[in-house]
């Protein structure tokens, strides 16, 4: 009887769950759809281009995670150090990029897109550094 | 008296024919001249200073194609524009110098190490050239460039 009710709560547990990923799925899905929608306002396609630079920020972060945990502590300053630097410059290329639009409401959008294609970027110089090669010559012992 | 009936090539099978030679020609000029240029500097380089010359002149020549298109872009914007692709490139050049020294890190008291960093500012260069190019060639209506 107690190995009944401990099955039956487990088992209400599992379907707890599985309705909780249904929902982000469909969560998922519909802003997705909103995004791709061409019912979308500019509030909303705004909305799609800050989470699309989130993930590409999200991205970076994981490789220079494992880089940092690879190099050595001089490595890890250095890395800090051009990551600051890298930063400064991400700000003011978006802030030139985007001037244009500066006064317009598709500006948010704008400036998210601008900082997803330079954190992309990045993302591959910080990935080349992580897959080197032995014997490449512009990435090593860091 | 009819003679042998003689195929004759329709028209546009012949120009096309011609522009197929031409092509071919072309390319294959184009494909030598790129080879040969390669073996000026990169494929005769025998000793590491020839080699860091070779790697110097490549990013020289990557300089000098982002100043290109960099100075049809500060002609192009506004005086505001002008002061903020200052700021950025000034900002980019600060990014570089510090990438670089992390990425040639472990080079630093080789005999390479002028050619490892030579090689890191030619990949960042051409990518910030081409962020720059397309700034330059932006199209009307897109929003994520121009109108600076």
């Amino acid at each position: 009887m107690h190995q009944g009710h401990y099955f039956l709560a487990v088992c209400k547990q599992g379907w707890f769950g599985l309705a909780v990923l249904f929902l982000l799925f469909l969560s998922g899905q519909s802003f997705a759809a909103v995004c791709d929608s061409e019912q979308a306002t500019q509030e909303d396609l705004n909305g799609c281009a800050y989470a699309d630079y989130r993930k590409a920020d999200g991205e970076m972060k994981v490789v220079l995670k494992k880089l940092m945990d690879k190099v050595s502590p001089k490595g890890k300053k250095t890395l800090l150090a051009s990551q600051r630097k890298w930063e400064a410059y991400r700000d003011a290329q978006c802030k030139f990029t985007t001037l244009g639009s500066e006064k317009g409401t598709v500006h948010p959008m704008a400036y998210a897109s601008c900082l997803s294609n330079i954190t992309q970027l990045q993302t591959h110089v910080l990935e080349d550094d992580l897959n080197c090669p032995e014997g490449a010559i512009n990435c090593w012992g860091q | 008296m009819l003679g042998p009936v003689r195929y004759r090539e329709p028209c546009f099978l012949a120009v096309f024919k011609r522009w197929m030679l031409f092509s071919v020609v072309l390319f294959a000029c184009l494909v030598l001249s790129g080879e040969g240029r390669a073996e000026d500097c990169h494929q005769t380089a025998m000793t590491q200073g020839d080699i860091d010359d070779c790697a110097e002149k490549d990013v020289h020549d990557a300089r000098e194609r982002m100043k290109v298109i960099l100075d049809k872009l500060m002609t192009k914007v506004s005086r505001t524009g002008r002061a903020k692709l200052i700021t950025a490139q000034k900002k980019w050049e600060a990014y570089r110098k510090s990438q670089c020294d992390f990425n040639t890190w472990g080079y630093r008291t080789g005999s390479i190490y002028p050619m490892t960093v030579a090689n890191c500012d030619l990949v960042l260069t051409i990518a910030q050239t081409e962020l720059l190019r397309g700034q330059l060639e932006c199209k009307d209506g897109d929003f994520s460039c121009g109108g600076q």
